[in-house]
């Protein structure tokens, strides 16, 4: 049953982000994404792959993530959105599930091709591009997958998926709180991983710790969206 | 083919719904549980079709938990006040995921809709395909419907009453609704829920029933209170409210003989206030 159940999830997902809504989304993040690296190069060639992806994947992407989660959930919460599967005899938690890998896979490619033409309007032709990609991708592609559950396991909370405001509020204040408390939002680690070490993390921190972290932020949140839907 | 709630309680996230303690079996055939969303109504049928899990208590059907067992809700005819259908597909998509043929989309004269999207249904629509679908299922475990006979499109009352008594001769079939008298002629055990509780023991709707209101003009403003109370607390009438400034009593019930009776007791109950006047209202005859 989880199989039909994940399928119809994935399918519940795919066919939510069909829409304008989503188009609208990704042109204005590429758009942005585009411009900022413009704007960077022209003023600082060296730093601008740099600022720009900081800028882009603090404001821009995390955005476009919560953007996604309420196309996909709307005004539902994940529990309401699965209940129509419940009564087809589809498991609510392999529905919920499925559309959550959905969202996820959804998320890791707009960050990554996000970060791409970032990274190819900062560059504009400058020699150490092709290391840049091949080292952001996976951090960015990663980023895009904790966003993603961050914000699903935020649509099970509180009425008519709400809770994925919460979990911005939450990795807005806490992203940028000093001490321990920063380490479980994702923005912390995707700021440490473009940037360097920020103030907030311990000096012996380092980057594949953070993408580690960013791999049990998605994990923790998958294990709630399971736990927070009924079979 | 039994449902059965054991000490069943409840609250309704962000509502005021609460039920408390609630116990009762219910055997095959049409069982009208009156109420308001208030007194919890909405909030049983979402326990009792699966869609949300009792705080304390249990809700068996056949001997399963609804709300923890997938392949036993596919087996329920579920009709909840908003419908819940798939967001893709087409309407014969969604009937043949029940297994039920889309053919019987014609019985209701709903043929036209075999090919629509379900997403593009608005929300009478999509309730009367839902409920042709759980009326259709072959071997349904239960039915549990909310209001069939409201905000559907196209369908005549006539047909689904006529759906319903044929499945409920061998199917327990719940009907949540506040309004018990289109139902009488389907003969149906009527249970009362007020304020999250059973209001009374289920009983036999009268199928020759013609609804009967009479207002109760007291001498005394004092007295209202008291014979309102204890109306009230009697079980075998419909609703009861009462209006001090106004020094009257209303009662709703099924027959006239059971009102008067029910306010005798009352009145002996209130200390024989006097009474000025007993005023009857045109009866609410059956809807159909």
């Amino acid at each position: 049953m989880m199989v039909p159940s994940f399928a119809a999830g994935a399918r519940l997902a795919a066919h939510r982000l069909r829409d304008r809504g989503t188009v609208a989304v990704v042109a204005s993040t590429w758009s942005l994404a585009a411009a900022v690296a413009f704007l960077q190069s022209e003023r600082d060639l060296l730093g601008a792959p740099t600022q720009a992806l900081r800028f882009t994947t603090s404001l821009v992407l995390p955005l476009a993530a919560l953007a996604f989660a309420r196309t996909v959930v709307g005004r539902l919460g994940l529990a309401e959105l699965t209940w129509w599967s419940g009564r087809l005899g589809l498991s609510r938690r392999g529905v919920a599930l499925g559309a959550m890998v959905a969202l996820l896979g959804w998320g890791a490619l707009t960050w990554a091709t996000t970060a791409t033409i970032v990274l190819t309007g900062a560059y504009r032709g400058a020699p150490g591009f092709g290391a840049d990609v091949v080292a952001t991708l996976p951090v960015v592609a990663m980023g895009g997958v904790a966003y993603g559950a961050w914000f699903a396991w935020g649509a099970t909370a509180l009425t008519r998926g709400r809770g994925v405001w919460l979990m911005a509020a939450v990795d807005l204040v806490l992203g940028s709180a000093p001490g321990a408390l920063s380490w479980v939002v994702p923005r912390t680690h995707i700021e440490h991983l473009v940037l360097g070490t920020p103030a907030v993390i311990a000096a012996a921190w380092r980057p594949p710790m953070s993408f580690v972290a960013l791999a049990l932020v998605t994990a923790v949140a998958t294990v709630a969206v399971a736990l927070r839907t009924r079979p | 083919m039994t449902v059965e709630l054991r000490a069943v309680s409840g609250a309704a996230r962000g509502a005021a719904a609460t039920l408390v303690e609630l116990s009762r079996r219910f055997d095959p055939g049409v069982h009208i549980i009156v109420g308001r969303p208030r007194d919890g109504l909405y909030l049983l049928a979402h326990l009792v079709a699966g869609r949300e899990t009792p705080g304390r208590g249990e809700i068996l059907v056949e001997g399963l938990a609804p709300s923890r067992d997938p392949a036993l809700r596919r087996r329920m005819g579920i009709l909840l006040e908003r419908p819940a259908l798939p967001p893709f597909g087409t309407v014969a998509d969604y009937l043949d995921a029940l297994a039920v043929p889309p053919e019987r989309l014609d019985l209701w004269g709903l043929g036209a809709w075999r090919d629509r999207r379900v997403d593009r249904l608005d929300e009478t629509a999509a309730r009367a395909v839902e409920l042709l679908g759980s009326l259709s299922l072959a071997e349904p475990a239960a039915l549990v419907l909310v209001e069939p006979l409201r905000r559907l499109a196209s369908i005549e009352p006539a047909s689904i009453k006529t759906a319903i008594a044929e499945r409920g001769s061998h199917v327990t079939t719940l009907v949540f609704t506040s309004d018990r008298l289109p139902f009488d002629d389907l003969a149906p055990t009527v249970h009362r829920l007020r304020h999250g509780v059973w209001h009374g023991e289920p009983h036999a709707a009268p199928g020759d029933a013609t609804e009967v209101q009479w207002s109760v003009v007291l001498a005394d403003r004092q007295a209202v209170s008291p014979l309102g109370a204890a109306l009230a607390s009697d079980a075998t009438l419909e609703a009861v409210g009462w209006d001090r400034p106004r020094a009257e009593v209303t009662m709703r019930a099924r027959h006239g003989d059971v009102a008067m009776a029910a306010l005798a007791k009352a009145l002996e109950a209130a200390g024989r206030p006097a009474v000025v006047s007993l005023i009857p209202h045109h009866p609410r005859g059956r809807s159909s």
